[in-house]
C-alpha cells in the first residue's frame, strides 16, 4: 500500500499546512520534511505489484518511480531555497497537493480518464499558485498575474477536454470491427497532440508558458513547470502504450507529429534567441525541449523514446536550477560591495541550467543527444539537420542571455545601484547541489540509461522492442 | 427530439446570448438540470433510487447536486462583488491604485451603454452552433443521435461562450459547459463507466466554479470590473 501512502501523505500534509500557512518558516520546514519522506516512500514503491483501490488500478513502473524520486527530491530542495526566496503564502500546501496529484496521475496511467482528470486538477492548483501573494503582503495582485492565471485556466480545461475526448474515441475504436467507418485514429492523435501540446507548451500552444514564467515567483515556476512537464511526457508515452492502435493505424500521422516536434523545437530555439528577459528565454527553451521530446516519442523507436525520456529527467534538474538562479539574479544573494562576485553563483547556475535544457554535454547526457540524432537520421537526414539548427539557435539564445546578464551585473556594480543585501548561503548550496547532481548523472550515465532503455523496450508500440 | 434536449439547448443558448449574469446563471442551472434529466432518461443509466415515486439513477442525482453547488458558488460570488478583500493590509500606493481603478470602472460603465449590436456575434455563433450540432451527429456519429447532439451542443456552445465572453465570469460558464460535454460523452459512451472518474468529474465542476469565483473576486477587487478588456489593457 506504499502507492496509496505516497498519494495520501502529501495530500493530507498539504491540507494540514494550509491551516498553518501564515507561519511561513514552520510550513517550509514541514513541507521540506514531507518531500524528503516522499523521496524515501517513492524509492520503496514496489514495481511488480498491482494495487486496486475504489475500482482503480494503481501500478508503479521503474520510470515513474525514478521520476517521482526526483520530483520529491527537487521539491525538498525548492522548499529549502524558499526559506530565503520570495514565494506565495500557500506555496507549500499547493506544492504538496500538486505532488500528490502528479503521483496519482503517474500511478493511474492505465486509467487514462482518471489520469486526465488528475492532470486538469493539478493544472487548477497551478492557477492558484500563480496568483498567490506572500503572507501579509501589502501589494495588490498584479494585473499580469490574473491575466496569466486566466489564460492558463482556460487552456488547461481545453487540454483536458481534448485528452478526454481522445481517450473516449480510442476506447470505442477497435480495428477491423467497423470496416465501413472511417478510422478515428487520426482524430484521436490530433486531439492528443492538442491536449499534450497545451500541457507541454508546444508551439503554437506555448503562449501560456512565457506568461506563467513571468508572472509566478521563480520558486513557484521552478516546481510547477517541472511537475507539469515531466508528468505530461510520461503520460503521453503511457497513452500510446494504452492505445497502440493509434500508433499502428497512423503512419502518416506520426510523420506529421515528427515534423511538428521539429517545428516546435525550431520555433522555441528562435524565440529563445530573440527573447530579452531570463524568464522568457527559459520558457522558450522549454518550448524547444518539448519539441525535442515530442519528436523523440513520435519516432516510436527505442533511440527516440530513450532520448525523450532522458531529456525529461535532465529537465527535472534543469528547470529548478534556472528558476532558482533567476531568483538569485533578481534579488541578489550578497552585499552590493561583493558584486559581481555575489551574483556569479546565480549567473553560473542560470548558464548551467540553460545549457542543460539545450542538451549540451557534460551537463546533459551525451548519449541522450546522440540517441536523438541517431533516431532523427534514421527518419531522414533533413530531420537531423533541422534539429541541429534548432539546437544551435537555442544555444545562441543561452549565450546571449549569459552575456546580457553579465553586462547588467557589471552595470550595477559600476553605478552601485543594487541595495546592500544579506548574504544567503542556502540557495547557493541548493544550486551547487543541483549542478553536481546533473554532472554526476551525465558523467556516469550507464545505470540510468540502462533503466530507461529497458523501460522503453518494454513498450509494445515501440518498433524493434 | 425530446423536450429535455430542447430545454437543454434553449438554456445553453441563453447562456451564450445573455450579457447579464442574473439571466446567465439561472440558465446555466437549467442547462445542467436538463442534462441530469437527460442522463436519467437514457438506457445506459439504470435507475437505482426511488424518490417520491420517481425512479432516479445515482448518476443523475450526483449531477443535480453538482449543478446546485456550482450555481450556488457562482451566484454567491456574483452577489458579493462589492466586498473589499484585505484592504487593511495594503500600503498607500496600492490603496491609491484601487481608487484609480474604481474611478476608471465607474467612468467606463457610464460611457459604455448596453447596445443591441453587442449581440450580433453571439447570435450568429449560436446559429452556427445549432447547425453544426445537428449536422455533426449525422456526418460523424460517435454514439446515439441524441447523445451526440447533446454533447456536440454543450461543447460548441461552451467553446463559443469562451470565445465571445466579455467578462471573466462568463468565461467560467463556458468552461463549465465544456466539462459538461465530456461528462455526457464519458457517461454515455465509455465501455466501462467507473465511479471514480464520475466523482472526479463532479468534483472538477465544483472546483472549477470555485476557481472562477476566486479569480473573479480577485479581479474585481483589483480592477473593480470583470471586463476582460480592462484586464488586458496595456499588457
Amino acid at each position: 500500500m506504499t502507492h496509496l501512502l505516497l498519494i495520501t501523505f502529501p495530500l493530507l500534509m498539504g491540507v494540514a499546512l494550509f491551516v498553518l500557512r501564515a507561519q511561513t518558516r514552520l510550513t517550509l520546514a514541514v513541507g521540506g520534511a514531507t518531500c524528503l519522506v516522499g523521496v524515501v516512500l517513492a524509492a520503496q514503491v514496489p514495481t511488480d505489484r498491482i494495487v486496486r483501490v475504489l475500482g482503480l488500478v494503481l501500478v508503479a513502473d521503474p520510470l515513474s518511480r525514478l521520476v517521482l524520486v526526483l520530483l520529491f527530491g527537487v521539491a525538498a530542495l525548492v522548499c529549502i531555497a524558499s526559506w530565503w526566496l520570495p514565494h506565495g503564502e500557500n506555496f507549500v500546501p499547493i506544492a504538496l497537493l500538486t505532488l500528490s496529484f502528479a503521483t496519482a496521475a503517474l500511478y493511474t496511467q492505465q486509467e487514462p480518464f482518471t489520469s486526465t482528470l488528475l492532470l486538469v486538477s493539478g493544472g487548477l492548483l497551478a492557477v492558484l499558485a500563480l496568483i498567490d501573494l506572500p503572507s501579509g503582503s501589502q501589494r495588490l495582485v498584479e494585473r499580469s498575474s490574473i491575466a496569466a492565471a486566466l489564460k492558463y485556466l482556460v487552456l488547461v480545461v481545453i487540454a483536458g477536454v481534448a485528452l478526454f475526448l481522445a481517450f473516449v474515441l480510442a476506447e470505442l475504436y477497435q480495428p477491423g470491427l467497423m470496416p465501413d467507418r472511417a478510422s478515428p485514429a487520426r482524430l484521436t492523435l490530433a486531439l492528443l497532440t492538442v491536449g499534450f501540446g497545451v500541457r507541454l507548451a508546444l508551439a503554437p500552444f506555448h503562449g501560456w508558458l512565457a506568461d506563467f514564467a513571468d508572472a509566478a515567483f521563480p520558486v513557484v515556476a521552478a516546481l510547477m513547470l517541472t511537475v507539469i512537464n515531466s508528468v505530461s511526457v510520461l503520460l503521453l508515452v503511457s497513452a500510446l502504450q494504452s492505445f497502440p492502435a493509434i500508433v499502428f493505424d497512423n503512419d502518416r500521422g506520426f510523420e506529421i507529429l515528427m515534423g511538428y516536434g521539429v517545428f516546435s523545437a525550431l520555433f522555441g530555439g528562435l524565440l529563445a534567441l530573440l527573447s530579452t528577459t531570463p524568464q522568457r528565454v527559459v520558457a522558450h527553451l522549454l518550448v524547444f525541449g518539448a519539441g525535442i521530446s515530442v519528436f523523440g516519442v513520435a519516432t516510436t523507436s527505442v533511440d527516440g523514446l530513450s532520448a525523450a525520456v532522458l531529456a525529461v529527467l535532465t529537465q527535472i534538474l534543469a528547470i529548478p536550477l534556472v528558476f532558482l538562479s533567476i531568483a538569485g539574479l533578481e534579488s541578489g544573494w550578497a552585499t552590493a560591495a561583493e558584486l559581481p562576485r555575489s551574483r556569479v553563483v546565480p549567473l553560473f547556475g542560470l548558464t548551467c541550467g540553460a545549457l542543460m535544457l539545450v542538451g549540451v554535454p557534460p551537463l546533459a547526457s551525451t548519449v541522450s543527444r546522440a540517441r536523438l540524432f541517431a533516431a532523427a537520421a534514421e527518419q531522414g537526414s533533413g530531420y537531423a539537420l533541422l534539429l541541429l539548427l534548432a539546437t544551435l539557435l537555442a544555444l545562441a539564445g543561452v549565450v546571449r542571455l549569459t552575456h546580457r546578464s553579465w553586462a547588467v551585473l557589471q552595470a550595477e556594480q559600476a553605478t552601485a545601484a543594487a541595495a546592500p543585501r544579506a548574504a544567503m548561503r542556502g540557495p547557493t548550496l541548493v544550486l551547487v547541489l543541483l549542478v553536481a547532481l546533473a554532472l554526476s548523472v551525465s558523467l556516469r550515465p550507464e545505470q540510468l540509461e540502462a533503466l530507461v532503455a529497458d523501460a522503453v523496450r518494454a513498450l509494445t508500440f515501440v518498433s524493434g522492442s | 427530439m425530446s423536450i429535455t434536449i430542447i430545454v437543454l439547448m434553449v438554456a445553453g443558448a441563453i447562456v451564450l446570448l445573455a450579457r447579464d449574469l442574473r439571466l446567465a446563471l439561472p440558465a446555466l442551472f437549467l442547462n445542467q438540470l436538463a442534462l441530469a434529466l437527460f442522463v436519467n432518461q437514457q438506457d445506459f443509466v439504470s435507475p437505482d433510487l426511488t424518490v417520491a415515486g420517481i425512479a432516479l439513477s445515482t448518476t443523475a442525482v450526483v449531477k443535480v447536486i453538482t449543478a446546485l453547488a456550482v450555481t450556488a458558488i457562482l451566484s454567491v460570488t456574483a452577489l458579493t462583488f462589492s466586498r473589499e478583500y484585505n484592504v487593511h493590509d495594503l500600503d498607500e500606493f496600492s490603496l491609491a491604485e484601487l481608487r484609480r481603478a474604481a474611478r476608471r470602472a465607474q467612468l467606463r460603465r457610464a460611457i459604455t451603454p448596453q447596445r443591441l449590436t453587442d449581440l450580433v456575434v453571439p447570435f450568429w455563433s449560436l446559429l452556427l452552433a445549432l447547425v453544426v450540432s445537428l449536422a455533426l451527429p449525422r456526418l460523424y456519429p460517435i454514439g446515439e443521435f441524441e447523445v451526440d447532439v447533446v454533447w456536440y451542443w454543450l461543447g460548441l456552445t461552451g467553446a463559443l461562450v469562451i470565445v465571445t465572453a466579455a467578462d471573466l465570469l462568463k468565461i467560467g460558464l463556458g468552461l463549465l459547459m465544456l466539462v459538461s460535454a465530456i461528462d455526457v460523452l464519458y457517461t454515455a459512451l465509455a465501455p466501462t463507466v467507473q465511479v471514480f472518474p464520475l466523482t472526479m468529474l463532479a468534483l472538477l465542476n465544483i472546483v472549477l466554479a470555485v476557481m472562477v469565483s476566486y479569480l473573479s473576486g480577485l479581479m474585481y477587487g483589483r480592477l473593480k470590473t470583470l471586463d476582460l478588456s480592462e484586464l488586458y489593457r496595456r499588457l
